[in-house]
């Protein structure tokens, strides 16, 4: 309720100057506290790193491998930084995901540095901004070796809440369902404890970083199947909105991955979408007929940017690009602007079909081809 | 064309016998037909026909301002809008949780011979509160009081559910869908007691002072052009200074131009036939060697 | 206050301070705050008070962006001319456990089956704007992200019910004069109940103004389309609504309107 002493869910600038977070920088474009979520390429796409007390939404992949990843990389970062961490997953257990964290690495990854050479064929995209690069000895942002995992010296000392829904409190009324009614009470209580509210005075010294992996899956309940004429995912949206006012309201950043390929209903994946506030949708190339295409041999998937939202502001990130593509190297993973292959056969003429032709509506340039043009 | 030829000339000036016991006049978010409604209210009043009005979504003051009180007949407001359910008193005026003959009945039967015609402003506000069948079972015993002249029930067919709408059509003598066309454009049907079903497609204008006028049957095709044009035609078209597309009227007009190659072809068709010296003039047929 | 969009309000005929409910509908993916920034600075500019229900934003979002337009929003609710209740605090408040009469909280039923699970939240509106209607002074209720409601498991005819109750709270005084009510819903095909509910509270709107964003992808020019639809601006006789379209662009203070096909990347 409103009244004297409403206090923003965002720190002003001047806050931010007297507690000084590890793992924290504003944003260049508004005063927004930003923390990355472990993944460079990712954090320049939503605008320098995720803000505190949002939510990213991510659309896992089919099989759920590259979602994981980007679980274990946002982890991976909080440990770095010491901050307070909770994973919940009911799909494996949290202890699988968390001793499996990528390891840090000082190096920068030798396939970045060979990115700056000069460029003699494509030599029109050398004006183009590489992805950036996070600068040396920042404490924003880590470099991690995906082939090592991270020594439990560095993770026993972590504040980490795992949960697996092996303790569970009956549900109350509209969050019916027992997996989301505990879960919510135990980032309440956590959010309680080590006072992360905006509404509590004492000085923040520490951010909450939430993992919550596969939610909506069969195992959480059954809502996935159902339609909204029946009522029966409530429990799923109600438990979204509570843990949104939960990481508005507090020293939190949340990062949810949902098998939304396995929703009937597509109202309730819009409604999650509306819930968070960056939303994007991992297409995996695995078992699908891209995985062959010469157009992506290069990569490993499709990444899609469903939703940027503008807080605290009126204009959301912008992009310079609307394709997007994820590679999985050995040692870690990037999103990078989907570019097509050069043609390196020795045949000059090219073959009647066009490798062009058969992802259909991609292209290098802009994206699907629209149906109709807005102007 | 005559007013009292078209259904809905019938309809609006009171002229159909016997007048439709029920009639549902349904609109959309798209076109609005509340002017139609104050329309078909207004003729009850003239006719000194008593209208018991249970609105639900305007207060009554909004609505004095556009039916003629000083009409013969006389006015009655039941008020649903100001308190449906009782948030804002234990003892709301009307409460839309009571079946409807509950809230009409004191006045439906005792208001002295003359007739009354009930008006149902917003049914989907009402279906809010009560079940869709007690509704529907409501409605059918109001039409059947014996001083009823006609039920008019208007809803929006967008909002009210699929299962509502086509009950309503079942007990409704007289179904008047209006359409977003230019100009207006109703959907008509009509079951005569005799059995008879009509369905008609008519077009009309409303004056400012609440008058249905020239009324015709809509003549299909530009009302389908209306309709079933894209969203992103109508964008062009009012974006555009020029015309994109052609009216009836140029449409004839261009049919009928005179293009300067059409001109030698105005008078039919000739074979001009210089006959020549070695024509075969006999009567003999020239294929007769072949064996057909 | 967006010169812009004073100016569409203003070609359609419109003024806000004529009152009625204005519709305004945005998509899972395009926001409302621009408009809405634009009526809370308008109702701060006129010095009308404003009853503020926010459930998707924090009120320190719209403070934030009012601070950039030169508008110091907190002090205004600070001084009670905004009046602010905030959604997302709220439903903190439900699951803190701490309030001990839990069956008069706007959000009770969420832990409580009951029967008007909105009459609550509709009582304290009531409360919060009751000194301006005894005042007889011209308010605005802005109501952001109705439609959120639906996450909590209220079917849409109750939500309906809710906005007809705040609809009556804006209604008119002796001298005919009506307040103004802005309810923001999201609109999405494929959400059925919320497009739905978008439709039965544009029934009852004096203007729905729809946002949308592009439907060929996104661009840096264009951040979507508006569509203004004015419903019986000249009296009941007119049966089709008035319509115009518009393109809009958010930038850093403002939110610009221009005509389809006249972006900077066009011309």
């Amino acid at each position: 309720m409103s009244g004297p002493g409403v206090v923003s869910s965002f720190q002003k600038k001047g806050k931010t100057k007297v507690v000084s977070i590890p793992g924290t920088r504003p944003s260049i474009h508004n005063s927004q506290l930003l923390l990355s979520c472990g993944i460079p390429s990712l954090d320049y796409l939503i605008g320098g790193g995720l803000p505190v007390g949002s939510i990213i939404l991510i659309e896992q992949d089919r099989y759920d491998v590259y979602s994981k990843l980007f679980l274990k990389y946002f982890l991976a970062e909080g440990v770095m930084n010491n901050h307070m961490l909770t994973l919940a997953s009911l799909d494996v257990p949290p202890q699988a995901i968390t001793s499996d964290l990528p390891a840090p690495t000082d190096t920068e990854p030798e396939e970045v540095s060979a990115a700056s050479k000069q460029m003699t064929i494509a030599w029109r995209y050398q004006s183009k901004t590489s992805q950036p690069k996070t600068s040396v000895g920042n404490r924003f942002g880590h470099n991690y070796d995906l082939t090592k995992s991270m020594g439990t010296e560095l993770t026993s000392n972590i504040d980490m809440a795992l949960w697996d829904g092996s303790e569970l409190e009956e549900g109350r009324g509209m969050l019916k369902n027992k997996n989301y009614w505990s879960l919510l009470q135990v980032i309440k209580k956590r959010i309680e404890s080590s006072n992360l509210a905006t509404s509590s005075n004492k000085a923040k010294t520490n951010v909450l970083r939430l993992g919550l992996h596969s939610v909506g899956s069969p195992l959480w309940g059954s809502e996935f199947g159902y339609q909204e004429k029946d009522h029966k995912w409530q429990s799923l949206t109600t438990f979204l909105f509570m843990l949104r006012a939960l990481v508005r309201t507090s020293f939190s950043v949340c990062m949810v991955t949902v098998p939304a390929h396995l929703f009937t209903d597509p109202a309730l994946l819009l409604r999650l979408q509306a819930l968070a506030d960056f939303v994007v949708r991992l297409e995996s190339f695995q078992g699908s007929e891209k995985e062959t295409n010469p157009v992506f041999k290069d990569y490993h998937g499709l990444f899609h940017i469903v939703k940027l939202a503008a807080i605290n502001s009126l204009v959301p990130p912008i992009l310079d690009s609307t394709d997007w593509v994820f590679k999985l190297k050995r040692r870690k993973l990037t999103i990078e602007r989907l570019h097509l292959p050069p043609e390196l056969s020795e045949t000059v003429n090219r073959n009647q079909e066009d490798p062009l032709n058969k992802p259909i509506g991609l292209s290098c340039i802009g994206g699907n081809l629209p149906k109709n043009l807005d102007f | 064309m005559n007013m009292s030829k078209t259904y809905l000339g019938k309809i609006f000036r009171r002229t159909e016998i016997p007048t439709p016991r029920t009639l549902l006049l349904t609109d959309s978010a798209k076109v609005c037909g509340r002017g139609l409604l104050y329309a078909l209210v207004n003729s009850h009043l003239g006719s000194s026909t008593d209208v018991l009005y249970l609105t639900t979504c305007l207060s009554p003051q909004e609505i004095r301002r556009f039916v003629k009180e000083e009409a013969s007949g006389k006015l009655e407001f039941y008020n649903g809008a100001k308190d449906p359910c009782g948030w804002d008193s234990d003892a709301p005026e009307v409460s839309l949780q009571l079946p409807l003959q509950e809230i009409l009945r004191h006045k439906t039967t005792a208001a002295g011979g003359g007739k009354v015609a009930i008006v149902v402003d917003r049914l989907e506000d009402v279906n809010y509160h009560q079940e869709s069948s007690q509704l529907v079972r409501s409605l059918h015993m109001l039409s059947a009081g014996d001083n009823v002249e006609q039920v008019i029930v208007y809803c929006g067919r967008d909002v009210v559910p699929e299962s509502m709408l086509a009950a309503l059509c079942h007990i409704a003598a007289a179904t008047v869908h209006l359409l977003p066309t230019s100009p207006c454009s109703c959907r008509l049907v009509l079951r005569k007691p005799s059995g008879k079903v009509i369905k008609a497609h008519e077009e009309f204008t409303l004056t400012p002072d609440l008058q249905v006028q020239d009324v015709q049957p809509a003549k299909s095709i530009r009302t389908q052009h209306v309709s079933e044009s894209s969203e992103t035609d109508v964008i062009l078209a009012a974006q555009t200074t020029f015309s994109l597309a052609l009216t009836e009227d140029q449409r004839i007009a261009k049919n009928s131009l005179l293009l300067p190659h059409t001109r030698v072809q105005t008078q039919g068709g000739h074979i001009h036939y210089t006959p020549d010296d070695v024509d075969d003039w006999d009567d003999d047929d020239p294929d007769d060697d072949l064996d057909i | 206050m967006f010169e812009s969009v004073k100016s569409a309000l203003g070609g359609s005929g419109v003024a806000v301070e004529d009152g009625g409910l204005i519709l305004i509908s945005e998509t899972a993916t395009t926001s409302a705050s621009g408009l809405l920034t634009h009526f809370l600075a308008s109702g701060v500019t006129n010095s009308h008070p404003v009853c503020f229900l926010t459930m998707q934003h924090t009120w320190g979002h719209y403070c934030n962006i009012g601070s950039k337009l030169g508008f110091n929003l907190k002090q205004h609710s600070d001084q009670s001319t905004i009046k602010v209740i905030e959604g997302l605090k709220l439903l903190n408040e439900v699951l803190d456990g701490g309030i001990e009469d839990i069956e008069d909280h706007p959000f009770a039923f969420i832990l409580k089956t009951c029967e008007d699970p909105l009459r609550n939240l509709y009582k304290l509106i009531k409360q919060t704007v009751q000194p301006w209607r005894d005042d007889c002074k011209y308010f605005l209720i802005i109501i952001e992200n109705i439609t959120s409601l639906l996450n909590l498991g209220i079917q849409t005819k109750d939500i309906a019910i809710f906005s007809h109750y705040c609809k009556n709270l804006i209604h008119i005084g002796p001298n005919n004069a009506s307040d103004s009510l802005i309810v923001v819903t999201r609109d999405d095909e494929k959400d059925e109940d919320a497009s739905s509910l978008t439709k039965i509270i544009s029934h009852s709107a004096v203007m729905h103004m729809s946002l949308r964003g592009l439907s060929s992808g996104l661009s840096r020019e264009v951040h979507g389309d508006l569509k203004i639809t004015v419903f019986n601006g000249l009296g009941p006789h007119q049966c089709l609504p008035v319509v115009h379209y518009f393109q809009f662009k958010l930038e850093d203070k403002n939110m610009k309107l221009f005509a389809p096909g006249t972006s900077a990347n066009v011309l």
